[in-house]
């Protein structure tokens, strides 16, 4: 299948006769890397089915008046993460709990998930990803597992690139001393 | 090398700099999907789409009917005051009850009276202020200027690890 590229895309959607495929390809296009990132952060795959259904529909509200100079991945990564993070939060709240809490039930959730399918050494990065600081566990998930640039990262972020830097610097050094334990 | 192979091989480079133990971990996706997820996805999405602009229209139809039996109601109350009183200074409730319905029924519905539109938040996120110098990856500009920036974020970064300073841990407290 022909891949178009983003402006390519934006173009179709912005005529009404070819808005609705031109979405379903943009979806197409970027659903995995979409689902893979919130999946990563909210771990169960049930929320992150939900989550995801919501960005998109988010996407095809927001996509008429998105302004094409901006990177198109980085826009809706950005919807992403903040929905994430929303998520979490609600989560936090629902149950009073904090929100290391949180990050423990995620924890202790994926040991019988039956969508995780990782050897031990794989359920400890997990684990150890999982003890960080919500905003740094973010910060290492793009680094480490979307290999994205920093100044895209600020893009999503809206942290400065020295900032995510000293940032996965921690989150790395945390992880090891987590995997480096017991 | 091309690019993005030169990319990984800077994170791992960096990585192995940092966490020498984690580099050494295979780095692969230990968590999976149901059969068939991303295949349907796309169609959930636009099922969802659909649904979601029915519902839009069903809401607008619901709230024309309601502003449209407002609209009566003031159009009664408007004819029960003229029998009763009258007078020639019902002028002014006379203009009311002679409002179109229909321009009622816009005119609120162009001032948004009854929703907040999502997109209007999204718009907020896409204008959100931009760090011109983080816009363009790690050290691929030129210019004194770059490169001052480029030595001041260097020296922001060797401080905060030197004094093993966490800022996000520091902000995440402060939040708290």
């Amino acid at each position: 299948m022909e891949e178009y590229s983003d402006q390519e895309l934006l173009q179709q959607f912005g005529v009404e006769s070819t808005r609705s495929n031109a979405f379903d390809l943009l979806v197409k296009k970027y659903q995995k890397r979409l689902y893979w990132h919130i999946r990563k952060l909210v771990v169960d795959h049930e929320d992150a089915n939900d989550m995801l259904q919501n960005v998109w529909i988010k996407i095809w509200n927001g996509l008429a008046k998105f302004r094409s100079d901006a990177g198109l991945y980085t826009w809706m990564y950005r919807i992403a993460t903040n929905e994430c993070l929303t998520f979490l939060n609600k989560k936090r709240n629902k149950f009073l709990i904090p929100l290391v809490d949180v990050e423990n039930q995620l924890s202790q959730s994926l040991e019988g998930d039956m969508y995780f399918s990782g050897d031990a050494i794989q359920l400890k990065l997990q684990k150890a990803i999982l003890s960080l600081p919500e905003k740094q566990r973010i910060v290492f998930n793009m680094r480490y597992y979307d290999e994205m640039k920093y100044g895209e990262m600020s893009e999503v972020l809206g942290t400065s690139v020295g900032a995510l830097k000293a940032s996965y610097h921690h989150a790395a050094k945390k992880i090891e001393t987590f995997i480096s334990g017991d | 090398m091309n690019t993005n192979s030169q990319h990984s091989d800077e994170i791992r480079k960096e990585l192995e700099g940092i966490a020498p133990t984690l580099s050494k971990i295979e780095k692969v996706n230990p968590f999976e999907v149901p059969d068939g997820y991303f295949e349907n996805l796309p169609g959930l999405v636009s099922d969802r789409i659909n649904e979601g602009s029915t519902a839009h229209r069903a809401t607008v139809r619901t709230l024309t009917l309601r502003w449209a039996a407002v609209a009566a109601s003031i159009t009664l109350i408007a004819a029960f005051a003229y029998i009763f009183n009258n007078t020639s200074e019902l002028n002014n409730n006379m203009d009311l009850a002679q409002l179109d319905i229909e321009e009622i029924t816009e005119a609120l519905l162009n001032e948004g009276a009854y929703t907040i539109e999502e997109e209007d938040l999204i718009e907020l996120l896409v204008t959100k202020d931009e760090d011109p110098s983080a816009g363009s990856g790690s050290g691929s500009g030129s210019g004194s200027g770059q490169e001052k920036e480029e030595t001041d974020t260097d020296e922001i970064i060797d401080y905060l690890i030197d004094g093993d300073i966490d800022l996000t841990t520091i902000i995440d407290e402060l939040e708290s």
